[in-house]
């Protein structure tokens, strides 16, 4: 039994992009146990829905997390309409289709750069955000802003893609998934990719669902399960599987991210072949009365926002369980008995997300 | 094409039906999603959500928040440990036979138990606080 | 061989020019659709205020009793989500792509607008002039 040390890492440290704090309780260099604790940058959003009304809420939900915006925004949407009972017409479902897939590969990209990162790999960082650049310049050609999609509202979109931008769209998301097979194709085939990631943080697939891990956590260790096979949006149109990995380690899981960005492309291009013309948006009248549990699939996992209204315009509890949130046990497990060097590629490797945990 | 809402059971338990509840649900193949606390004048409401093959259920807790004490999940779900350090953190809430107690250094906050408040009181609490007669001082 | 990924991305990315662009020699082409900055074309604005009441941060302020009528728009206030844009009945608030420039002072845009000749009220004997 070798002495022990307790190291703090984070909220500050070179190598760790997000501020979450772990105490790691060290033997030489292995880690014993890791302590989480959070609570850096709690801007407490859920009691803003007290002050704020329902229509206007949507701005704040988009303004959680940088990465996941309109995800968070479109949950915020699906969640109010499911209390009020709306019904979004088709073409503005398949527009959040659209927009909600751009957002999942744009954040893929940008994992893998951070990813390459984490192990040293600066090179390979600079070329995955380079690809992300055109796909962020897309993105604002299309809604107006790269990071902040400002799209979504109670009851459809706010802006529509018509005629020559769509066009325009297809031959540039067919570039950038040109561009991304380049990368991708190092992340599973280079050597020294391989010896930073296989064999290290393997959770096991009952751990994994005991857990309560998601996202491409849980779907590396041999579960599927993808909220988008709720069907919420266009999803219940379109034709997909979740994609599952069964080896349950760092490796597993960049590969189910990687395949998720041609999974997305494949996504896009079935939503542009299918939308419909119409209207982009409903009326809303009227003031939220009930409850409504709004599950949706963001890039790192299942995210959850649960809106109670009384029938005021402002509403009782807005509560939002981000997919990191859930991604916290299963990391403390992954860490215990890891070497100090993988710390930085175990916490990476579940995609944290710190502005999305704690509101 | 019309939206698909799911149904969304939510079934209401007294807190000495909770663990015993929960150790069914594991057996039968749920997990974990969230554990939810709603501060309503009188009472805490707190969610319990279980998800298996896409079906989601919930159970209620109704407790008064005099007597604000639940007990622990952790038994059945080790990944409850979070949740329920988060609501002693937020909330003030005391859960007892917790697994993995932080003691309160989960959140690390500035303000202890800031969601321990209904709207009601939290504007009562800032009109105290900008009164005219304290215009030098005050947040 | 897995060591030639890699290197085949590293070898033509040095042989090609660089993918950063040389600002301030070179700008960034502003693209169409960006919410860059606020503007107001103030002559046709009729001070309806339905911007004001749809703005969410609660940026934009106006006095339409005063003479000249102000409008305000606090800057560090405005997030640019275009709300009041969408919301503007008389089409003079919109967005422009091109940012607007950096300022070292907290900035609150105000426009005036002359205040409009009182209405002649109808059957109104010797009434004295109104003041605006």
């Amino acid at each position: 039994m070798g002495k022990q040390t307790i190291v703090p890492f984070g909220p500050q440290h070179p190598v760790l992009p997000e501020p979450i704090h772990l105490d790691l309780v060290l033997e030489d260099e292995k880690v014993v146990q890791a302590i989480p604790s959070i609570g850096f940058i709690h801007r407490g959003l859920e009691r803003l829905a007290e002050k704020k009304e329902f229509t206007e809420m949507v701005y704040v939900g988009e303004r959680i997390c940088g990465i996941c915006s309109f995800i968070h925004s479109h949950a915020f949407c699906h969640g109010v309409e499911g209390v009020m009972k709306i019904e979004v017409p088709e073409r503005a479902q398949y527009l959040r289709v659209v927009w909600g897939e751009m957002s999942r590969i744009h954040s893929h990209l940008l994992w893998l750069g951070l990813m390459a990162d984490a192990f040293g790999f600066e090179n390979l960082f600079m070329h995955s955000w380079r690809v992300r650049e055109r796909l962020l310049d897309l993105v604002e050609a299309t809604t107006g802003g790269r990071v902040i999609f400002g799209s979504c509202k109670i009851g459809g979109v706010r802006r529509d893609i018509v005629g020559g931008a769509m066009a325009e769209v297809t031959k540039e998301l067919r570039e950038i998934e040109a561009m991304s097979q380049e990368i991708t194709s190092v992340f599973e085939k280079d050597n020294s990719v391989k010896k930073r990631t296989v064999g290290v943080g393997i959770i096991s697939k009952d751990d994994a669902y005991l857990l309560g891990a998601v996202g491409p956590v849980l779907r590396a260790s041999g579960v599927s399960s993808d909220m988008r096979m709720l069907g919420y949006g266009a999803y219940g149109a379109l034709q997909f599987q979740p994609i599952v990995e069964k080896a349950g380690d760092c490796y597993a899981r960049t590969q189910v991210r990687c395949k998720e960005i041609y999974q997305s492309f494949g996504l896009i291009r079935q939503a542009i072949e299918r939308m419909p013309e119409g209207p982009i948006e409903t009326k809303v009248t009227g003031t939220p009365n009930g409850e409504f549990f709004a599950r949706l699939e963001q890039p790192r996992g299942e995210v959850l926002h649960y809106i109670k209204g009384n029938g005021t315009k402002f509403l009782e509890r807005y509560r939002v369980r981000t997919p990191t949130f859930a991604n916290v046990p299963p990391l403390v497990h992954m860490l215990a008995g890891c070497q100090l060097a993988d710390v930085p590629v175990i916490v990476l490797t579940i995609d944290p997300c710190i502005s999305c945990t704690e509101r | 094409m019309t939206t698909h809402f799911e149904e969304q059971p939510i079934t209401n338990l007294d807190r000495k039906d909770l663990v015993a509840k929960v150790a069914e649900l594991k057996k039968n193949g749920y997990r974990l999603v969230q554990i939810c606390a709603t501060t309503l004048t009188e009472n805490f409401d707190i969610t319990y959500g279980f998800d298996k093959d896409y079906k989601f259920e919930s159970l209620r807790l109704t407790i008064p928040r005099t007597d604000a004490v639940v007990p622990s999940i952790t038994g059945e779900f080790f990944g409850a440990f979070s949740y329920e350090n988060e609501l002693q953190d937020l909330f003030g809430l005391k859960v007892t036979d917790l697994k993995l107690d932080f003691g309160g250094k989960f959140y690390q906050l500035a303000k202890k138990t800031p969601f321990n408040e209904t709207k009601a009181e939290a504007t009562a609490a800032a009109a105290v606080n900008t009164k005219p007669a304290n215009a030098g001082e005050g947040k | 061989m897995p060591f030639f990924q890699m290197s085949k991305l590293a070898i033509f990315s040095s042989m090609k020019k660089p993918v950063t662009r040389l600002y301030p020699f070179e700008a960034r082409p502003d693209i169409e659709k960006t919410r860059g900055r606020i503007e107001l074309q103030v002559e046709t604005c009729t001070f309806c205020s339905l911007c004001a009441k749809k703005c969410p941060t609660g940026a934009i302020e106006m006095d339409r009793k005063a003479s000249p009528r102000v409008f305000h728009l606090d800057r560090f206030k405005c997030i640019l989500c275009g709300a009041c844009v969408d919301g503007c009945a008389s089409k003079s608030i919109t967005t422009e792509s091109h940012w607007a420039a950096p300022v070292d002072k907290r900035g609150v845009l105000t426009w005036t607008q002359a205040a409009p000749p009182p209405k002649a009220t109808p059957a109104a004997p010797a009434a004295p002039a109104p003041t605006a």
